[in-house]
Order: structure tokens, then sequence, then C-alpha cells
């Protein structure tokens, strides 16, 4: 077998691997109770979440720990324009989200940028992500602590009729379509000529500036894509939960994506994907464990990511290559 | 090697569909026969699970007794539970699922906002939710909904009753101030809290009373510190305080050593039953707390005593909090309905609830058919930390007839003073 086959086997699996996930996505309303449907549809948002904050984390090698002010920024503008416009289409609502997520991200990534790396622009965007937190629940327009409740589903006009998603699974498969897009997108920007450049960045960003390339402003170009996206992921799901509250802002939802990212593999494209359906099942399944639920879920993701420091994707790439290793050598002693 | 095929996408649609033919647990189900299936929903961790957990113990023992009866119309009744760890997103996830699990009968909540959040939802999942303290008036004002019903109180019974009984107690006291958590449940109360001084104090103390500025606390915080400083330094000499749970613990315990309990007082508690007093026990200050139900106010009522005794051979607990007679309420007034809707349809459910009048542990009460808030009666005590096994006392209550201090019913309408 050569190498070319091995990868090819490799990507075969992989694909078979996602295709299966969509077709899980895809029917869970035709055989799941409402409660694990609801769940999936957060977690569909998480994966774009988690996927667009990976642009900055494991393509560019930047850590940003106020990734949440942005889905906040999207969720928030969504909501609070279907409230005050409601006449307007629910994509406008979606697209002034993502806008903001995209502005906000501008800003912070000019002040966060410009000078900070590392730990610094860390701390720095923790500090930013906290200030929107801070405004939000301060903000009478925005319901303060207590957030916006009663987000009603959204009638598209598909311009020959309606399309009501409030009625039964249809946001469901709205949300489908509009996450699988987005996903799209990231794939398109992640494995493009830009997506090899800011993992250029990431290996060696002096060898890159002497190239001439303005490290600075690729950089925030990478922050302002994933600060939009994570803000279309915000604008997507307000709907779906019908409620959002401060608590999306706040630092321990940016820690999520981080948390992802190191269970699927932050090297890979699919790994927060991977990392997010594993979070929601631990915690779906550990759900009625009150209590010790924290703990069991806590002491899992430990245990993974101290075992699998190439997260779960990475881990499983290493295996299948080991594997088709072992029986290439197999097949060269049986013929011998 | 798995290839990505027709085929093989088909096959794994199969396998989903097959999932569902099965009946693995966590597929969809509905409730056409066998137990009536009550869904909990409360905040078993975190900051109020000092107020969810017993609640729950309230609601199992009604389920066992009324199950021990011979259940409902024949029927079982079947308690699920989950926790909605006081966040609203949490809460309407997991009634979500409790609803999809065949549960759509829901009872419990502590927090207004989890309330507020989930009442938003109800229509639309086909579900009726009966809370036991969430006490916002948004949820029976301008947010009302039909599936949505109140079992105790709500902030314009209690805290005015709190500020009649100051009025009345200490009418020599005219400035009040308060420390409020800066959400819906702390301003509600404040608002209600706020109107029941100015209506007392120049009706019973012949005084026009001097109110500041609440100052507004966070929610699940550690340090209050600041906050306290900050209500040291106002003039106030009365405090109105409606942190709850863990929160209250935190602030009571940090507020001592700044001689918050010596420089103010008397000192109103909204809602925190013996939570706070079993904790600190003799360090303790003496103030007037608002509670959903105390069991030695209805000595003589049988359900009131049975109640008390197996939830104090189960604890070990002689200071009971308020919660367990509202979710033993809660249960007992599902039980009722269903007795006229025994096809435990949603519908029928609520058409049951409206109007209903059933016994409780602190006697008749009846759920008002316009804003499904019930009339109950309105329970304060004194308590002070002492020297006794306890290390806690009550040194007097009150029971104010519900029906003498409820706001008028006015659905969809916001609350104004």
């Amino acid at each position: 077998m050569s190498r070319g086959q091995n990868t090819s086997s490799t990507t075969s699996a992989a694909n078979a691997a996602i295709l299966a996930a969509a077709l899980v996505f895809a029917t869970l309303p035709l055989w799941a109770d409402k409660g694990l449907v609801f769940l999936a549809g957060i977690v569909m948002v998480q994966i774009v979440f988690a996927v667009s904050f990976n642009l900055m984390f494991g393509l560019t090698g930047l850590v940003s720990f106020g990734q949440a002010a942005f889905f906040a920024a999207g969720a928030y503008t969504a909501a609070w324009l279907g409230r005050a416009v409601p006449e307007l289409p629910f994509l406008i609502f979606c697209l002034a989200g993502g806008l903001v997520g995209a502005l906000l991200a501008l800003l912070i990534g000019v002040v966060a940028l410009r000078r900070a790396s590392g730990i610094y622009f860390a701390i720095l965007t923790l500090a930013l992500g906290q200030l929107v937190y801070t405004l939000i629940g301060k903000s009478d327009a925005l319901g303060r602590e207590d957030g916006l409740v009663g987000i009603k589903r959204p009638v598209i006009d598909l311009f020959v009729g309606t399309l009501d998603l409030s009625i039964g699974d249809r946001y469901y498969y709205f949300l489908l379509v509009a996450c699988g897009i987005l996903l799209g997108l990231l794939w398109w920007v992640w494995h493009g000529q830009l997506g090899r450049l800011l993992a250029a960045l990431r290996q060696d960003a002096e060898r890159i500036r002497f190239f001439g390339v303005n490290v600075r402003r690729y950089r925030e170009i990478a922050f302002i894509i994933s600060g939009g996206v994570t803000a279309l992921a915000g604008a997507l799901v307000a709907p779906w939960s019908q409620i959002i509250t401060p608590a999306i802002a706040h630092w321990s939802y940016s820690a999520l994506p981080i948390l992802f990212c190191l269970l699927g593999g932050a090297s890979r494209f699919w790994g927060p994907a991977v990392g997010a359906i594993v979070f929601a099942g631990l915690e779906y399944a550990t759900r009625t464990m009150v209590g010790v639920s924290e703990l069991i879920v806590g002491g899992a993701l430990l245990v993974v990511v101290l075992a699998m420091p190439g997260g779960i994707v990475g881990t499983l790439s290493l295996l299948a290559r080991k594997l088709t290793k072992n029986g290439k050598e197999r097949l060269n002693e049986q013929s011998a | 090697m798995v290839r990505t095929t027709r085929r093989n996408a088909l096959k794994l649609l199969g396998v989903g569909v097959a999932a569902g033919a099965l009946g693995m647990p966590w597929v969809r189900n509905a409730q056409a026969s066998g137990p009536y299936k009550i869904g909990f929903l409360g905040s078993l961790s975190g900051p109020a699970e000092s107020l969810g957990a017993p609640m729950l113990e309230g609601v199992k023992i009604a389920v066992e007794d009324i199950n021990a009866a011979g259940g409902t119309n024949g029927r079982q009744l079947e308690l699920v539970v989950r926790d909605d760890k006081a966040k609203p997103d949490v809460g309407t996830a997991a009634a979500r699922e409790l609803v999809g699990e065949g549960c759509s009968m829901l009872l419990g909540v502590v927090s207004s906002a989890v309330a507020l959040a989930v009442s938003a939802v109800l229509q639309q999942e086909d579900a009726v939710l009966i809370t036991c303290a969430a006490h916002s008036m948004r949820l029976t004002k301008e947010d009302f909904n039909r599936n949505y019903f109140r079992i105790t109180d709500n902030p314009f019974m209690r805290q005015r009753a709190q500020a009649h009984v100051m009025a009345e107690r200490f009418g020599e006291v005219t400035t009040w101030g308060g420390l409020i958590p800066d959400h819906e449940y702390g301003r509600s109360t404040w608002e209600c809290f706020d109107n029941g001084l100015k209506t007392y104090y120049p009706e019973l103390a012949k005084a026009e009373p001097t109110i500041s500025k609440p100052v507004m606390t966070t929610y699940g915080g550690s340090d209050y510190r600041n906050f306290v400083a900050s209500a040291m330094r106002d003039p106030a000499v009365g405090f109105f305080v409606s942190a709850y749970g863990g929160d209250a613990i935190t602030m009571y315990q940090q507020a001592l050593p700044y001689g918050f309990f010596k420089k103010k007082h008397p000192i109103v508690d909204a809602a925190n039953e013996f939570i706070v007093a079993r904790a600190m026990k003799e360090n303790f200050p003496e103030m007037w707390i608002g509670s959903h139900w105390y069991s030695g106010a209805f000595t003589g009522n049988p359900m009131n005593d049975e109640l008390a005794r197996k939830m104090t051979e189960r604890t070990g607990i002689k200071f009971l909090d308020g919660f367990i007679g509202e979710g033993y309420s809660a249960v007992r007034a599902y039980a009722e309905a269903l007795k006229t809707a025994d096809s435990g349809k949603t519908a029928d459910v609520i058409k049951a609830l409206e109007g209903l009048t059933f016994d409780s542990p602190t006697g008749k009460r009846t759920i008002r058919a316009e804003d499904h808030q019930t009339i109950k009666p309105v329970v304060l005590y004194r308590v002070r930390g002492a020297s006794n096994a306890d290390g806690i006392e009550v040194v007097e209550h009150r029971v104010i007839d519900g029906a003498t201090v409820i706001d008028p019913a006015t659905p969809g309408v916001k609350l104004t003073f």
C-alpha cells in the first residue's frame, strides 16, 4: 500500500465520520426527544463557535480569552433588533449580529494586537470581554442580569411565500443548514491561501515578516473573521434558546471553545467539533448525577487532555497511522 | 476501512431509525397510560441549592403519600428530577427535556429568572408549570401566560405584609435601606417593600418614611464586603435584604465584623427561611424573615403536622424550610386537578387548576382563575441565635390572611404603584 493510499483511506474514514455525524444531526428530530433535539441545536452552534475560535487558536496561534464577547454581541444584537424592528427580515438581524461581532473584533484587535501577543493578548482579550459582560449586565435595554426572555422564532419571507420557523422542528433544520454554511466558509478559509498563511504565521511569524508580509494585519483579519463568525453563531442561537443572559458573555463561556479545542484537537479543522460533541455527551450522560456531575466531567476532561496531547482527533489519527503501518508490515512479511 | 458511499450512508440512517424503534431511553415517547409523570425542575446545585433541595424533599414526600394512598384516579405519580442550576438557559433546556420524556406537568423552580424563561416556552412545548418559590411579579402580571401557575405568595403579598408589621412594631424607625440582588426577583421585592413602607407608615406609625436608594448586589458572588460597607455608610436604620441562599449566608457572615447588625435594626429578610440561621447558629442576628411555610404556625393541621414529622425524621432538622411545604403543596394541587383532568392533557390540567381549592400544610388554598396566583397565608417569623441545642430560636411568628393582602388580578398588565 502506498503512502498516497494511506492518506486516501484516512481521509475516507474521516469523511465517513463527518457524514455519519451529519446524518445523526439531520435525523435527530425523527427519533430523539425534545430535550435531546434542543441540546443538539445548541451543540451545532457551539461547533461553529469553537471552529471559528480555532481559526485564531489552532491555526494562527493566538489565544483569545474574550471570544464569548463576540458570541454575546451577535446574540444580543439579533435579539434586540428582533424586538425593536420586528418588521425587518430575520436574515438582516443575523447579518447585523455578525457585523457587530466583526466590528467589535476589529476594535479589540486594534488594541490587543498592536503590541500584545501570547499571554498578554489573552489577558487583554479577557479584560475587554469582561467589559462587554459588565456593560450587558448593566444595560436596561438588554435586560440587565435577567437577559432577554421570550425571543420569538422568526418567520422567513421566501418571496413566493413565508416559512414559519416557530413550527415544529423547522428552526432546528434552519440551524443545521446555517451552521453547515458557516462551517463551509470556515473550511474554505482554513484550507485556502489565507489559512496557509495564518498557519505559517503561527509557525514562525518572524520569518514571514522577512518575506514582507504585514503580520499584524493578517492576524487582525483572522481575528475579525473569527469574531464575525462567532457573532453569527450567537445570532442564530438566540431564537433557538429563546432566552439570552449575560452568562454568554462571561469569561467562563469563553473557556468553552478552548476546552473543545483541547479535547478534540486544535491542530485539525474538525477537532473542536469533536470536542464540542464529546463534551455535550459527557454533560448529558451525567446530568442526573446532581453534585458529582461537574466532578465527573472535569475528571474525564483532565484524563483526555493529559493522556491525549493532540486531542481525540489527533490521537485517533495517530492510531490509524500506526494500524495502517502495522498492517502494511504484516502484509510484507506474508508476501516474503 | 469505511468508504463514503450512498449505501453506507443509508446504513447509518437505518441505525438511527432502528434506535428509535428499539425504544432507547432517550427516544421520544408519550404518556398515554400508566403513571402520571411529574417533572421537578429546581436548583439542586450552586448558590440556590439550599432552597431547591428542601423543595424536592417536600415533592418526594407528597408523591410517596399520594402513591401510598392508591395514587390519583388509580394511577401512581412518577417523579422525574432535573437540576436547573438557577440558570435560565439550563432551566429551559431541562424543561424541554422533561417534556420530551413525557412530563408535561412541571413544578418547582426557585429562581425568578428561570421561571420567566421557562414560562416563555410553556405554550410552545404544551406544558404547564407550577412554581413553588419564584417570586417575580412579572409572572402573574405583564408576562402572564395560561400555562403558568404560582402555588405560593408573591412579593406584593409578602413584602407589603413585612412592611405592615414594621410600621406596626417599629414606628419610630422611619429610615429604611436595602441590600438587593440586581435581578428581577430582587427588584420586585424591593419595589413592593418600598411601596408597603410608604403605604403603612403614614397609616399606622403616623410618620413619613425616608427610604434610601438600595445597594444593588451581585448574584452568586463571593465577596459582599463592598456592598456591606456601602450599606454601613447609608444613614438608614432599618434594612431590608433579599439576597438569598448561599449569597445570603456569605453576605450576613461578612457583615458581622462590620458591626452591621448592631448599627442596623430591625433587619427584614425577604425569604431565607432558616437557611442562614442554621448556618450561623448562635451568631445569627435577630431578624424578621418571610416564609413560605412554618410548621410551628400551623400546628393542629394534620397535613402540616404529618409533613413536619416526616421531614424531621428524614433530616433530623427541627426548623424546617418553607420550600418543603411549597413542593408538597404543588404536588397536592396537581393530584387534586387530575381528579377532574384525568387525561393528564395540558389543556385539561390548566382548566382544572384554574380556581382550584385544595388542602395544603397551611390550610385551604385557592388558585385564582384570572392570573393563576394562589391565595394562601403570608407567614413571618422573628428568629435569632440562641444558646440551645439548635443554636437558634423562633421568638414569635405572624400569619396574615392572604386574601387581605393579595394584589388585584391583572394578568398581562405591569404592576404599578
